[in-house]
């Protein structure tokens, strides 16, 4: 799908999400001092009039009170502050005053920022997008899979295992055949355990150590069966490479003595060796 | 058997070759040039002795270790003799009936029937610079002395006998052996002829304005010179190459800088140089005072591509690829002679460019080779050879070869495939342009070529149409010189992808001033927008140079589309101590001068077809000089209305109940005042109304009033429509332009509402 139109799904769901988020409690309340008149509240217009100095001192000002009182109002005047171009250090902190403020509103500046020029300034946008959580989050990420950075990619491949997006996992293997590390990470973490067997397909094309991560996201999670980890490390155990063997290895190191699958990893891994030529050298597939 | 050099020989050399040494004096300062009667009894005399009958042979050097020189007989179809030698330092040429290579500290001859050594020259701190011969008498010249003070050394041979030896002041160069004469060029201006069997200096030549470094015999006419060459006719008598036989090339840039001969001052190149990979190859022909190259050819080489170019203009026949690098050519009638490292003898039709004769000499690989093909013609094809392909495509071939390498040939292969101005080359073009593998040089000769095509829209369209894309393993397309053909070609239809390629951060930064450039140059109206965020966001956050700059022209296009409607935004850039100085400074010089002109750089009209009838008996009508636009466009009409875009969409969202969306007809007379607008629903009619009475619309040339629909949707969080869809979302702000669903490409641009004429 392109990129294009999942920024504008997102755009759309965001847009449309009703959300119930409240204003985080201010840490530090203004203290009243019995000699002097409070300080006036800040309103969304005096938050407006500090957006738009040129100052920056005034708009770091603006940009940690609109944090302070999330509503479509202030959200609204930071995204068009946003719009109208900031430096980048008071653009990093306008993105991080919108995650702060959770409110749906943000999504349509978000969703521009996405394609920002700075891979910086995108991966920030998708670390708050996911904040959000909002229904077009996944397509979003997805959408960012194919960008053209690599942080950026591996970001959204992280954040997609992180929102819980099975839907994605097709996007995720083709990121992965293509070399992506993080796709492996979310792979492990998201993939039903019936497919380990797709993991196990790409063995012969994949550099294992790209795999390896997957395999180790998925011998770690708790929903997957014990019977099936077992058979995973056995069929790994199988194959009988220097990566392989390390890797059944580092996974006995991290797993309880008591624990099955650490006895099961520890067998494979002696089995393998007992068996391995005295050469095998890394990379080689039997 | 292998004759040893003569010990009496080499001790001569070594310690008696001395200035006066070899009988009478030559190469003296006082020798009169132009001697009479002497120098038109020896033109004479040159012109009678000049013909040669010789062998035509290959001699050459393999890249094998030890390396061998051979010599292989072109006539007779196989290798003569092969030898193994030691620290060879110059390749092997022919001279008379012998072989020349300079091995270590000695200049060897070699029979050229045998292979055997005749005799060899002590070259103990010299370096052979030529030699020339006719049947067994050889001349060599030698470069002693030291790089900043040059000497020269000549030394001739009769068989396996040295005849003399001098030295002289100056360097010499490449000198020709034409019956009892030899002929050498010396001080770079001057050529002696020198007694064969005395030394003695028969006649003496200065040229005054231009180099002499070689001399060399060619089809009974015997020629000199470097960068032109003259022939020795009597006319050579005035000295300068005005009055003389004579001809040089147009001079015209080539990778490697080839000379039309080589520096004849220079050590003889050493079988691993890259003058036997790049160089040029022609030969003289015409008669009298007349000289012209051989088929109008000048051949190129740059290592397996072979060029035909025309030697008196900048003209181009075609490029010839061989599998391995040329590394010996000789132009003979009819077409060139190249041998390649792979040891094989290719004939190449002058004509056509196309190959008609093979031979593989089986040397193996070769380092160098000398050709001395003299009358020899290749055999004809047993079967008729194909006719090649197009030189176009041969072109295109030669321009995608896989060796970096070649990258300069390949480049100069894009220019020349870039003077045909077709669809097809301009297909070419953007692929070779869009091959991120390519050398840069490649690449940028491509594109600079695509930039200026001005047919094969289509194939800009295209590419146009690509992202680049992680998953799919596409790069992203070269943006920049597909948007300056964009402009030159008028393609308005690019202004979608142009707008999605705006807002796509896979854009190179450098792609981005030349793509703004040519939403300006287009005169997208309905880019307008898409190019104000992009200023705006950027403003303050363009990193590098690039990004500035697309900054400034930003400004600029925003000027163009918008003329004074820009002021703002470029007021709040130029005003924002966040923005880069030089940008400041920049905006406020366009805000300064004022938008550029409606009509100074508004696109061409569309080329109109090419008359098909006799020319009109009436003079043609002068040309049109009114600017004003035909009617009111979609994208005029989005752009006149932009500024209020939001004050109306509020018009519709605070209507109690909002309405879904709301129509505005609009009456603008031929001077662009807005003479009636009906709305409905009524609800909204005053709001708008009073918005849109405050815009002016440009005059047109209708002659009367236009109408035209406006469709007006709420502020409300959905997605914007693909046609008059740039609605902010529910923050206020607007989306970005790749958010908009792509317009068709004949719709000019995005964003604009229906329209239509007043009847």
């Amino acid at each position: 799908m392109r990129r294009t139109s999942l920024v504008a799904l997102l755009w759309l769901s965001l847009g449309t999400l009703r959300v119930l988020a409240q204003a985080p409690p201010d840490p530090h309340p203004p203290v009243a001092h019995p000699s002097t008149p409070p300080p006036a509240r800040p309103t969304v217009a005096s938050i407006q009039a500090q957006l738009a100095s040129t100052d920056p001192a005034t708009i770091r000002a603006g940009i940690a009170a609109a944090a302070a009182l999330p509503g479509p109002g202030t959200v609204a005047a930071l995204g068009a502050r946003i719009r109208d171009g900031l430096a980048p250090e008071l653009l990093d902190d306008s993105i991080a005053a919108l995650t702060r403020m959770r409110r749906p509103e943000a999504g349509g500046v978000l969703a521009r920022l996405v394609t920002h020029r700075r891979a910086a300034v995108r991966q920030q946008a998708i670390a708050a997008i996911v904040a959000l959580h909002a229904t077009g989050t996944e397509a979003a990420l997805v959408a960012a899979l194919d960008d053209g950075d690599p942080g950026v990619r591996g970001a959204a491949a992280l954040a997609l295992s992180q929102v819980g997006a099975r839907g994605s996992l097709p996007a995720l293997y083709r990121a992965l055949s293509r070399g992506l590390p993080e796709a492996a990470t979310a792979i492990g973490r998201l993939a039903p355990p019936a497919q380990s067997e797709r993991l196990f397909a790409l063995v012969p094309t994949l550099d294992f150590t790209l795999l390896a991560r997957a395999f180790d996201e998925l011998l770690h999670r708790a929903d997957v069966p014990a019977a099936t980890k077992l058979a995973i490390v056995t069929r790994l155990g199988e194959r009988n490479t220097a990566e392989v063997r390390q890797f059944l290895q580092h996974l006995a190191g991290s797993l309880p003595v008591t624990d099955p699958l650490r006895q099961a990893a520890t067998r494979a891994t002696e089995a393998a060796e007992e068996s391995a030529p005295a050469a095998a050298t890394p990379g080689a597939t039997p | 058997m292998t004759a040893r050099p003569h010990a009496w020989f080499v001790a001569l050399l070594f310690v008696g070759a001395a200035p006066g040494c070899g009988g009478a004096a030559s190469f003296q300062p006082g020798f009169r040039e132009y001697r009479e009667p002497e120098f038109s009894e020896v033109v004479g005399a040159i012109q009678h002795d000049a013909p040669r009958e010789e062998r035509p042979v290959v001699v050459g050097i393999t890249a094998t270790t030890p390396a061998r020189v051979f010599a292989w007989d072109l006539v007779a179809g196989r290798k003569l003799w092969e030898r193994a030698v030691d620290d060879v330092t110059a390749a092997p040429f022919v001279a008379g009936d012998d072989v020349v290579t300079h091995e270590h500290d000695r200049v060897v001859l070699r029979s050229l029937a045998t292979g055997d050594e005749l005799t060899a020259i002590d070259a103990r701190g010299a370096k052979l610079v030529g030699a020339d011969g006719v049947h067994d008498l050889v001349a060599v010249t030698l470069s002693i002395g030291t790089d900043a003070n040059p000497q020269g050394r000549l030394v001739a041979v009769r068989g396996a006998s040295g005849l003399w030896a001098r030295d002289v002041e100056l360097p010499l160069g490449v000198p020709a052996v034409v019956g009892d004469m030899i002929i050498v060029p010396w001080g770079t201006l001057q050529v002696t002829v020198v007694d064969a069997t005395t030394g003695r200096e028969r006649a003496r030549l200065r040229i005054r304005d231009d180099v002499v470094a070689q001399v060399f015999v060619d089809r009974g006419a015997v020629y000199f010179g470097q960068h032109g060459i003259f022939r020795i006719t009597p006319s050579v008598q005035s000295g300068s190459k005005v009055h003389s036989a004579y001809f040089a090339p147009r001079a015209r840039p080539l990778p490697g800088q080839p000379l039309f001969l080589r520096d004849g001052y220079e050590a003889a190149p050493a079988p691993d140089s890259a003058h036997h990979r790049v160089r040029v190859a022609w030969r003289p022909a015409g008669e009298g005072e007349t000289i012209t190259l051989e088929d109008d050819s000048l051949y190129y080489v740059f290592y397996k591509l072979l060029f035909s170019l025309a030697p008196s203009d900048d003209g181009f026949h075609w490029v010839f690829a061989r599998g391995a690098d040329i590394v010996g050519v000789q132009a003979q009638p009819g077409g060139a002679l190249v041998a390649d490292a792979d040891g094989k003898l290719a004939f190449v039709a002058a004509a056509s460019g196309a190959q008609t004769w093979e031979v593989d000499m089986g040397t193996g690989p070769l380092a160098a080779a000398n050709v001395r093909a003299g009358a020899f013609v290749p055999p004809a094809p047993s079967s008729p050879v194909a006719d090649p392909p197009p030189v176009v495509d041969r072109l295109f071939a030669a321009a995608h070869l896989d060796d970096a390498r070649l990258g300069a040939g390949r480049a100069l292969a894009v220019q020349y495939m870039a003077r045909t101005d077709t669809a097809d080359v301009t297909g070419h073009l953007v692929t070779l342009c869009s091959d991120r593998e390519s050398p840069a040089q490649v690449r940028d000769a491509a594109c600079d070529a695509l930039a200026n095509s001005t047919t094969g829209g289509e194939h800009v369209l295209d590419a146009l149409a690509l992202r680049q894309s992680f998953l799919d393993g596409t790069p992203a397309p070269p943006v920049g010189a597909l948007a300056r053909a964009a402009a030159k070609m008028t393609l308005r239809r690019a202004v979608p992808d142009l707008l999605a390629l705006l807002a796509d951060p896979a854009t190179d930064a450098a792609d981005l001033p030349p793509l703004l450039s040519a939403l300006g140059g287009l005169h997208a109206v309905g880019a307008a927008r898409g190019v104000e965020e992009f200023l705006r966001l950027y403003h303050a956050d363009a990193t590098d140079a690039h990004s500035v700059e697309a900054v400034g022209v930003a400004a600029e296009t925003l000027q163009t589309l918008r003329g004074h409607g820009a002021d703002a935004a470029l007021h709040f850039v130029a005003e924002d101590p966040a923005t880069p100085p030089a940008l400041r400074d920049r905006l406020a010089h366009d805000l300064a001068t004022g938008p550029p002109s409606a009509h100074a750089d508004a696109p061409p009209p569309p080329a109109s077809p090419p008359p098909t009838h006799a020319p009109p008996a009436h003079p043609p009508p002068p040309p049109e000089t009114d600017a004003r636009a035909a009617q009111l466009t979609g994208e005029v009409i989005a752009g006149v209305l932009h500024p209020i875009d939001r004050q109306l969409q509020r018009c519709v969202s605070d209507a109690e109940p909002a309405p879904p969306s709301a129509r505005a007809v609009i009456v603008v007379d031929a001077s662009g005042e807005v003479s009636r607008v009906s709305v409905s629903p009524p609800a909204v009619a005053p709001c708008v109304e009073h918005q849109i009475r405050t815009r002016r619309f440009p005059e047109t040339r209708l002659g009367h009033p236009q109408q035209v629909t406006w469709v007006i949707r709420p502020v409300v969080a959905t997605p914007p429509p693909a046609a008059h869809g740039a609605h902010p979302p529910a923050d206020g702000g607007v989306p970005a332009p790749h958010a908009r669903p792509h317009a068709p490409r004949d719709a000019g641009a995005p964003g604009s509402g229906a329209s239509s004429p007043a009847r």
